[in-house]
């Protein structure tokens, strides 16, 4: 029993850490991970001498990160009132986009890889955004068309699409270098219109 | 008599047994448990929890150093050093969620063991391009923009300390102001150039501007 009892004990430990392995390497939660007004970035990921957790993530998943400086990537799954992207809904990112050479922004499922869709829509770059005079853009997303600058989710009749996210990759920018210093007032805030 | 009796009682015979031993054994660990839960000193927890908290330390450290899916070794199972291979939606390296979809990229392998390598990238003006070094387990080492382009080129050597110190020996003027010049403390690495066409219609651009990618090796004389 005396025996058997410790085994219980060292087999417990040995899972409970193992665990947690798993469970931090497999989630968004890792290490360096900054949030600014929602959009989500791991600056970390893209130095040479980065955390444990953000090491074992690269290792483990075979990414290729962006130099630090190369770019940035950045990934929001809620609007700015916290409630989550939905499928259903029209939003609209307005306000101002920091100074990158240039930049795109992707509209993902959860697990970060496009959605199908009719048009075979899936991204919009700095170089393709209509503007107004003033210089300003708003990008809406909806799975209706719609005019200007229009990113679609999945297609109009398949109620499918529960859930996304936005990426929004930066290449050749300054901010790489100070993302710490960056307020939510300089990044993109997506406002929910309405939803079906 | 059917042949169905004749197998039956006997599978039926063994599947009885393999259900009891499996309900045995679920017994026995059940036990385990209850036996862990009655003596549940604070002694066994803190055991429990410090045995958790090593395992998982362990496990964090040597996941980059053991890992066989890091990019380095998913790189060396396609293609063979110092040739470039593009990574396009095709490639089974291309399994990378949160890739821009503007984006091509290509890759080549090398070992500094072997000598310098020299990376020569034609840059195109249409396109957004730069170059990185990665380690063997995954650190990005350095990026380079096509910024730092000469003559419409951009040249990097890559090369060991060893080999940095050799070569400040016989220093070579017309090289140092030719490359961008880039040391690794590592012997495996991989170079990794990216296009990103700023259009769509530009993306066959872009392939074809990473596909330019070089990796000569250059030993030293």
């Amino acid at each position: 029993v005396r025996l058997s009892f410790f085994a219980t004990v060292l087999i417990l430990g040995a899972l409970l850490g193992l665990s947690v392995t798993y469970v931090l390497l497999s989630t968004q939660w890792r290490g360096g991970r900054i949030d600014i007004g929602g959009w989500t970035t791991w600056p970390s990921s893209g130095i040479k001498e980065t955390d444990p957790y953000t090491a074992a993530h690269i290792a483990r998943s075979g990414d290729m990160p962006l130099g630090q400086g190369e770019g940035m990537v950045f990934v929001r799954t809620h609007d700015e009132h916290g409630q989550r992207l939905r499928g259903r809904c029209h939003y609209r990112v307005s306000g101002l986009f920091p100074l990158a050479r240039l930049w795109t922004l992707t509209l993902t499922g959860l697990d970060g890889i496009p959605i199908p869709n009719p048009s075979n829509r899936y991204t919009l770059t700095s170089y393709e955004l209509l503007r107004d005079a003033q210089g300003i853009a708003d990008v809406d997303i909806a799975p209706f068309a719609l005019p200007q600058n229009w990113l679609p989710v999945g297609a109009p009749q398949v109620p499918s699409v529960q859930a996304f996210q936005l990426v929004l990759h930066m290449y050749d920018t300054p901010i790489s270098s100070a993302v710490q210093a960056l307020t939510p007032a300089q990044l993109p805030h997506i406002r929910r219109v309405s939803c079906l | 008599m059917l042949v169905s009796q004749r197998i039956f009682p006997p599978l039926l015979r063994k599947a009885l047994q393999c259900v009891r031993s499996v309900g045995q054994w679920l017994a026995l660990a059940l036990k385990n448990l209850w036996n862990l839960v009655r003596h549940l000193s604070g002694l066994a927890i803190l055991l429990g929890v410090v045995l958790g908290v090593i395992v998982h330390l362990i496990t964090i450290f040597l996941i980059p150093i053991m890992s066989q899916n890091s990019a380095y070794h998913r790189l060396m199972r396609v293609s063979t050093p110092y040739s470039t291979v593009l990574i396009s939606s095709t490639s089974p390296l291309e399994d990378d969620p949160y890739t821009d979809p503007m984006l091509v990229r290509s890759a080549c392998h090398f070992d500094l063991s072997q000598g310098p390598v020299r990376v020569s990238l034609p840059i195109s003006t249409l396109i957004v391009q730069s170059i990185s070094v990665h380690g063997e387990r995954g650190g990005v080492h350095y990026a380079v923009p096509d910024r730092a382009a000469t003559n419409g080129v951009l040249s990097v050597m890559i090369m060991s300390e060893r080999d940095q110190d050799e070569l400040a020996l016989q220093e070579d003027e017309e090289a140092t102001q030719r490359d961008v010049r880039l040391m690794l403390p590592v012997n495996h690495a991989f170079v990794l150039t990216r296009a990103i066409a700023p259009f769509l219609s530009l993306k066959e651009k872009a392939e074809e501007a990473a596909s330019q990618l070089t990796c000569t090796p250059s030993p030293l004389k």
